[in-house]
């Protein structure tokens, strides 16, 4: 569904991606991992049209989107969540969701439509309904910000760090959310810190380093492999 | 006595009215795309300009020559955009750049008309076209009322659209967090053009309802423009009910102070007023403070 | 200093030869006008190289204080008959004073409003020259101003004037580039490129910056006494709120950051509408097309394009090779420095500390003491509100509640600038270096709460301002230099991103701080270069500094660190050694994430 291939990206004079290559099938979970400033952002920024590769490919469906800007991407079918939520402050939580809808023309009844849908999944937020995005606490937020990108009824959801700043109870809630969109059909790549939940859910990860892939396999796999999770800390102790 | 008084009330909302709605456009320019617009009283002279072609040259009828000004002043100000905004919108720090832009713009484009137009001042007749009416012992000149609703209704519309329609949110969206509209997929080339174009055409017909008071100029916007900044600053960058409120205290500063202490000081007042509520309260009547993120 | 300006003197004395070549008669006397007219205005606009070009501020009222100058100038010399030059020193007085207090007033809004407030003071001028009939003559102006009478010379003509003007002149464009070289000067710079980092830096934003005007604004002054002494006669419609354009316009077309720049543009301004002049009424129209196309597209002025090709010429008559900038590594001793063992005394303690921002608690009751030697490090997921914590230490955010103590003494909701000067310096995640400032300028910049001379003391070029400066350049020298990094006259923006972080903490331990705050030093960097700091964190710990970091890098935590504090959600959950913490089931736990099956 989605392939990356050999991509190479810039931050102003830093290099942030060196060589990552990588695939989405259609129906699975995948989950990057690796320490902060690895670039697994940086990954779903050039995917979404926010950086564009100085080297490499990218196709969505076989159709190369790495020139295209976010506007575009979007309307291919391909939602970004960024990291650290990014609703929109001085707007209801209601005309965030609706902001979810502006990649592509809608009648009022699918607006209706889709907002019943999100809040079918996010019940919580029907409560919170009319409330302007910058009262809300960080699990609220996060629940509107997959929320709002689940408006622009994606083929693939793209989710930077969803368990980012919340209690842990709430990220589970997230997670379950996660696993039953899944199971509803729809492809999700992940970006996360939280690597033994993501592992549970996801089919897939890959491990990036400095800008690299270093690893790719199956979740199962890498749960079992505990030298793996002590290299994600980073320390040269084991952990637990 | 009171009835001057009344008088000089009128007259101060309505002058006031005018530097709101400028001060309006002026806000939601400086709001959506953070460019301080120095030329935004040029498009008040550029409305007034297209008027005084349109009604005394195409001797167009009246309606169809207002609503005429106001689109091809809002295209003016999309092209403005164009040309100012858009080339340098991705540099880093473009802020000061963009703003002394607008300045030399601003030189630019009265120069331009003043050449096109010639140096003699028009005079656009009033709306109505009688000189005043009386209401118990008051005489008003109708064209004061005639600003005090226009921009009562216009004030109603830019809320009703910008609170009540999805485009007007999308345009507050990619004011609050441009990279995360991107990703929404509103195209935020569009909505600055939007919004440049519903600043200047509002300047524009603040412009046109002015211009039977004032004569058509090629520097009258500049001079209003200045006391509409005044008035932004007063009402406190980027809220709606400041600028209009603000407005209205600097028209009404003005000509109270032109009447009852010095009339050759009436330029002054708006400002000193300025200077004087900018040490007592520094953040504007209704702005709020936006600290700076690490 | 004065021996270095003399690279410098060949453009005095072609502008002083330049009236030789003026034709005879009248349009060589209106030329000669021009002249004065053009050193005049270069004056002025020297007072917005500083304001505009230093400072980064905006001020659309140089033409006011042009027109104050001259005007408390010429009545005091006209009506009241005061000596020439005390008339000069009351006059630069009167302007200043307004300036400072249009600063004063103003600086504490944000740039754009400053822009509309010195507009306002501009019109307030223009409106009271007009009417204060009994001050400045109203609109008939003053006439009769004087010229100096110099011992030997007697009356000044055009020509001896202009000389004379010219001297002023070079005089004003020393001291702007003494200001340019001095601590002050840095600072300025500084202020302009980063008020967070500069106010971290000891620098106090509000205050240099009202320097900055009241600068600007004697030297609009100095450009007005000028104005009305070389053209005798003065009136209020020269200085009206066109003319501070104008003056804006010669700043930014020349260069709004170089003297020489900015003169060009005031010559170049002045003199336009006469080569222009077949094109008559098109002569504004294209100031401001030139205004429009120059900011745009050539901010850094005509003279960066002469800059330029000066420099390409060079390189081409040099064929010199260029060094290869990635291949100037550190050079750094190995040896393991002796490191000082961590004692009981607190340096800094946080009582239940809370930040919040709308509905997020970014920072809940935290407790943290810090001791004397130690390196404590402080970890967490991300979000946990560590950098929060570092922001409040620093004085950037403000508390919502709880206490921070620093050597006995209360320091919660303190500027960021006194911050610095009680002795905790920083370094900011992503970097906040002075992009055109020099690696040398940016290190001499954290030396800033160290020097004592002002603004009077470095105009006057006070002997203790140079000495003062050369032990900053000597000191972030060293400090370099100890930390193996020898690049000093780069521009910071070029740097690769590894050095950056080097200068930066370079800059936050020359003024020898007691408590040093890293906000994830190593982040971005190599295995490497990760390395190469541990190293340089242990010799700046053998200097006796306490540190307290933020860092992600576990292997690199446990090299460096004596004491570790794990947050998340704003609160602490665990602290100790770094091998205890990373043991501690609740750190793994908010690490990895929840090891429970979940259903």
């Amino acid at each position: 569904m989605l392939k990356v291939r050999n991509i190479q990206a810039n931050y102003g004079a830093v290099r942030a991606l060196h060589d990552i290559s990588l695939d989405v099938m259609p129906g699975e979970i995948i989950v990057l991992l690796g320490v902060n400033g690895a670039g697994k952002s940086t990954t779903l920024k050039t995917i979404s049209g926010l950086l564009h590769p100085a080297r490499g490919n990218i196709t969505f469906q076989d159709q190369p989107i790495d020139r295209l800007s976010p506007e575009q991407v979007v309307r291919m079918g391909i939602a970004h969540v960024p990291e650290g939520r990014h609703v929109f402050p001085g707007l209801t939580v209601r005309e965030n969701l609706i902001m979810g809808t502006s990649n592509r023309r809608v009648t009022r009844r699918e607006t209706e439509q889709d907002i019943e849908r999100v809040l079918d999944i996010f019940p919580d937020l029907k409560r919170l309904y009319t409330q302007m995005g910058w009262s809300l606490s960080g699990g609220q937020q996060q629940m509107l910000a997959i929320g709002r990108g689940l408006m622009a009824r994606p083929k693939l959801l793209m989710l930077d760090e969803p368990s980012l700043g919340l209690a842990p109870v709430i990220v589970k809630q997230v997670f379950r959310t996660i696993e039953d969109l899944n199971r509803q059909g729809m492809t999700i790549l992940l970006v996360e810190q939280n690597v033994n939940l993501s592992l549970r859910i996801a089919h897939r990860a890959y491990l990036l380093e400095t800008g690299r892939i270093i690893r790719a396999d199956s979740s199962a796999n890498l749960l079992q492999d505990s030298s793996f999770k002590s290299a994600l800390l980073g320390a040269s102790y084991g952990v637990g | 006595m009171l009835s001057e008084f009344i008088q000089l009330a009128v007259t101060g909302v309505a002058v006031g009215s005018i530097y709101g709605l400028i001060a309006l456009g002026f806000g939601l320019i400086y709001t959506s795309v953070n460019v301080v617009n120095f030329a935004q009283g040029d498009f008040a002279m550029i409305g007034a300009y297209f008027m005084v072609t349109l009604e005394l040259g195409a001797r167009l009828p009246l309606w169809l020559a207002i609503i005429l000004t106001i689109f091809l002043t809002a295209g003016c100000g999309a092209l403005f955009q164009l040309l100012i905004y858009q080339p340098v919108r991705n540099r880093p720090r473009t802020f000061l750049p963009v703003m002394i832009a607008t300045v030399g713009a601003s030189t630019f484009i009265e120069q331009l008309f003043l050449i096109v137009y010639g140096p003699l001042p028009y005079q656009l007749p009033s709306i109505f076209h009688t000189e005043s009416v009386h209401i118990s012992g008051v005489s008003l000149y109708p064209q004061y009322l005639v600003i005090i609703v226009v921009t009562a209704v216009m004030v109603a519309l830019l809320h009703w659209f910008l609170e009540h329609t999805k485009l007007g949110k999308q345009l507050q969206a990619t004011a609050q967090d441009p990279d995360t509209a991107r990703l929404m997929g509103i195209r935020v080339t569009q909505m600055a053009a939007l919004t440049f174009a519903i600043s200047t055409g509002l300047t524009g017909l603040a412009g046109l309802l002015i211009a039977p008071v004032y004569l058509v100029t090629s520097t009258m916007g500049a001079s209003i423009a200045l006391k509409a900044f005044a008035a932004a600053i007063v009402g406190g960058f980027g809220s709606m009910k400041g600028a209009i409120l603000g407005g209205i205290a600097i028209g009404l500063v003005e000509t109270f102070g032109a009447t009852y202490l010095s009339s050759a000081y009436r330029d002054a007042f708006p400002f000193i007023f300025l200077i004087l509520f900018l040490i007592f309260r520094p953040l504007g009547l209704f702005g709020e403070k936006v600290s700076q993120k690490v | 200093m004065i021996i270095k300006t003399l690279k410098f003197l060949p453009f005095p004395i072609i502008l002083a030869l330049v009236p030789l070549f003026l034709p005879e008669g009248r349009t060589g006397a209106y030329y000669q006008t021009l002249l004065i007219l053009t050193v005049s205005y270069a004056t002025a606009a020297l007072g917005l190289t500083v304001l505009l070009g230093y400072s980064g501020q905006i001020s659309l009222a140089q033409a006011a204080f042009f027109g104050i100058g001259a005007y408390v100038f010429s009545v005091l010399a006209v009506t009241y008959n005061i000596s020439y030059w005390l008339s000069i020193v009351a006059s630069l007085t009167v302007t200043s004073a307004f300036g400072f207090f249009l600063g004063a007033i103003s600086l504490r809004l944000a740039s754009h409003y400053l822009a509309l407030v010195t507009i306002g003071f501009q019109i307030i001028t223009q409106v009271v020259l007009n009417n204060w009939r009994g001050f400045s003559g109203g609109a008939d102006g003053i006439s009769n101003i004087p010229r100096p009478a110099l011992p030997g010379i007697g009356a000044l003509t055009d020509l001896t004037f202009y000389w004379f003007a010219l001297i002023v002149f070079c005089i004003a464009a020393y001291i702007v580039y003494r200001l340019r070289n001095s601590r002050l000067g840095w600072a300025l710079l500084a202020l302009r490129e980063d008020e967070i980092a500069a106010a971290s830096n000891g620098i106090s934003v509000f205050w240099t910056k009202v320097l900055a005007f009241a600068v600007s604004a004697a030297l609009g002054g100095l450009g007005g006494i000028l104005y009305a002494s070389g053209s005798l006669y003065i009136s209020p419609d020269v200085f009206n709120f066109y003319q501070s354009v104008s003056f804006f316009a010669m700043t930014l077309v020349g260069g709004r950051e170089s003297i020489i720049g900015t003169s060009l543009g005031a010559g170049l301004i002045t003199f336009l509408p006469e080569v222009l002049r077949f094109l008559h009424a098109y002569t504004i129209a294209i100031y401001g097309f030139l205004i429009v196309v120059v900011v745009l597209f050539l901010p850094d002025g005509l003279y960066s394009l002469v800059l330029r090709g000066a420099a390409s010429l060079n390189r081409q008559l040099r064929k010199a090779t260029v060094e290869d900038p990635l291949h100037a590594k550190p050079s750094l001793v190995t040896s393991a420095p002796v490191r000082p063992v961590a004692t009981a005394e607190p340096l800094l303690e946080i009582k239940s500390l809370s930040k919040h921002f709308g509905g997020i608690k970014a920072v809940q009751d935290l407790d943290l003491t810090i001791c004397k030697g130690d390196v404590a490090v402080l970890i967490g997921p991300n979000g946990s509100g560590k950098t929060t914590v570092l922001n409040v230490l620093s004085g950037i955010y403000s508390t919502t509640s709880g206490a921070i103590t620093y050597r006995g003494q209360d320091i919660s909701n303190l500027p960021p600038n006194t911050i610095n000067r009680l002795g905790i310096c920083r370094t900011f995640q992503n970097i906040r270096l002075f992009p055109e400032l020099t690696a040398l300028e940016n290190v001499a910049v954290g030396y800033y709460s160290k020097g004592t001379v002002g603004l009077v003391g470095t105009l006057l070029s006070r002997p203790l301002g140079y000495r003062e400066e050369e032990v900053a350049r000597r000191k972030a020298q060293e400090i370099l230099h100890f930390l193996g990094f020898d690049r000093l006259d780069v521009k910071a923006k070029n740097l690769p991103y590894g050095q950056q972080r080097i200068v930066e903490i370079a800059r936050a331990i020359v003024s020898s701080p007691d408590l040093l705050l890293l906000d994830e030093p190593a982040a971005g960097m190599n295995h490497e270069e990760t390395a190469a700091l541990s190293q340089i964190l242990y010799r700046i710990h053998a200097l006796g500094l306490t540190m307290l970091l933020i860092e992600h890098d576990m292997s690199f935590v446990s090299s460096v660190a004596t004491r570790a504090y794990v947050m998340d959600f704003g609160q602490k959950i665990s602290e100790g050694s770094v091998a205890h913490v990373l043991r501690d089931p609740a750190v793994v736990k908010a690490y990895l994430g929840d090891d429970i099956a979940y259903a």
